[in-house]
């Protein structure tokens, strides 16, 4: 029986279907059966940002309405083989699905894959129920502002009161460099206000822009920064023991020479 | 019509199911299921006018009807009205030409469908994420970018035309194609897409001229699972 993972953070746009790409494709990566289901019904995102729209024919409402089986609906993804996704309907909208039909639907995808990884909505209404139906384990994605920690406490208690097991936490788009100067949260007064396990740190890193709109996870390219950390957290998912280090700036030639002098000042 | 049939039209405010005069009840509830399974998902989501005519239904009966179209084939009764006695549209197979043809005009963006019985010609875009359907032809006039099914319901000759022809994907009949993943797409112009050979190709629809062959610089598609 495999696991069903929600990637969920109440706030839009900190990364919550890049986090669903990366992990998934990580893990397929490492020869684990893996499927993605985008739970954000109505505006669809998961397919683009793995470059397998034009292959969507079913999608998630489609199994669950019965006018298409599982098997149908299921994309395989191009470049690994282990790695399927399960697309959102776009022409309909939360309300075409409810929260017992999402828990029987995960129930039949845990029998096929060691991991179900659920693209949570952004919002705390019926595609957040939906979204956390049927998943034994939620990840909370969040960047180091205070909106989105915010929010991410508040979804931490939604969860809670959902009786899921207590989430572990995602810092998405950390600038080492700002959080030196002070002009950034940390992990640190991060984890002290949500008070959650941490599972990964991902540095902002521009080449995610690039890979996102061609459709490639930036796992799949050994150079990215950002493709490390998701491949790091992909390993903790599965159970490896891999120590969370914080990103270090990026200090370039000049300060590794100073600092190889010993000449560096610290602030 | 014919006693106890049930005739489904596109119109401009979506979908016209209406009924026919008769008492035979049963018969009637039989005719919907049939004409609403012969059209399986293809008008999934879009709103429905339920027209009684001039026939006597119990508010059971009108209730019992309304679930069949909302609960088993998905789409959304708007409102239900009596009506005026209207013409079938002819027999189920009618070839593509002889069909009625809808027009729109307004552009679609991601998540709005149209659909349409009968041939559709929409004056504007499809966006990315937005859907055209139709059991006839699909002219664009403007870009599609999105998905077009021609021949929703099983007919092969139907085609999809389009000013700027940059589709997610296109379904004729029950064919569905993506473009070429590494292939750039081809110059600038009307292109059109249908079957050929099982498959789903597209040509400039420039050189098309009354009778005569369309220039054959065509591109097949890579087949969908």
């Amino acid at each position: 029986m495999g696991e069903v993972i929600v990637i969920t953070s109440g706030k839009g746009g900190v990364g919550k279907t890049t986090t669903t790409a990366n992990l998934g494709a990580a893990l397929a990566s490492m020869g684990r059966r893996v499927c993605l289901v985008d739970a954000d019904i109505g505006l669809r995102n998961l397919d683009v940002v793995l470059g397998l729209e034009n292959r969507i024919v079913y999608d998630l409402v489609d199994v669950v309405e019965g006018f298409a089986r599982l098997k149908q609906a299921l994309i395989k993804d191009k470049r690994l083989e282990s790695l399927y996704l399960l697309p959102a309907a776009q022409t309909k909208d939360k309300t075409a699905v409810n929260p017992q039909q999402m828990q029987s639907l995960m129930e039949d995808l845990k029998g096929e894959f060691d991991f179900v990884l659920v693209d949570s909505p952004a919002g705390i209404e019926q595609g957040f129920r939906n979204a956390i139906a049927g998943a034994g384990r939620a990840v909370v994605v969040a960047t180091p502002e205070v909106s989105s920690v915010r929010d991410a406490d508040r979804i931490i208690g939604l969860l809670e009161a959902a009786e899921l097991p207590a989430p572990s936490l995602i810092v998405n788009r950390l600038r080492p460099q700002m959080v030196r100067k002070g002009d950034m949260m940390g992990i640190d007064d991060m984890i002290e206000i949500l008070a959650i396990e941490l599972l990964g740190v991902v540095p902002e890193d521009e080449s995610i822009v690039v890979s996102t709109n061609r459709g490639d996870p930036a796992v799949l390219a050994p150079s990215s920064r950002a493709g490390q950390a998701f491949r790091n957290i992909a390993r903790r998912l599965m159970g490896e023991d891999v120590p969370v280090l914080e990103p270090v700036a990026d200090e370039g030639f000049f300060g590794r020479l100073r600092r190889l002098m010993g000449l560096r000042q610290e602030g | 019509m014919r006693k106890n049939d049930v005739l489904i039209k596109g119109t401009k405010e979506g979908i016209l199911v209406a009924l026919g005069e008769g008492d035979d009840y049963l018969a009637l509830k039989r005719r919907l299921e049939e004409r609403l399974g012969s059209f399986a998902r293809f008008f999934t989501g879009t709103e429905v006018t339920l027209e009684v005519g001039r026939r006597h239904l119990t508010p059971s009966q009108l209730r019992e009807l309304e679930e069949i179209i909302t609960r088993e084939h998905g789409m959304r009764v708007l409102r239900v009205r009596p009506g005026r006695v209207l013409e079938d549209a002819g027999p189920e197979k009618v070839p593509v030409e002889g069909r009625p043809t809808g027009v729109v005009k307004r552009t679609l963006r991601s998540g709005q469908r149209v659909a349409y019985d009968g041939n559709l010609v929409l004056f504007g875009d499809v966006h990315p994420g937005a859907e055209v359907v139709a059991s006839g032809d699909v002219v664009v006039l403007g870009s599609l970018y999105g998905v077009a099914h021609a021949g929703a319901r099983g007919a092969e000759d139907a085609v999809v035309a389009a000013l700027r022809l940059r589709p997610t994907q296109i379904r004729i009949g029950v064919h569905i194609g993506r473009p070429p993943e590494d292939d750039p797409p081809g110059e600038e112009g009307p292109e059109i897409a249908r079957v050929r050979d099982g498959q789903i190709v597209v040509e400039r629809y420039a050189a098309m001229k009354m009778g005569g062959q369309a220039e054959r610089r065509e591109t097949a598609w890579a087949k969908s699972s």
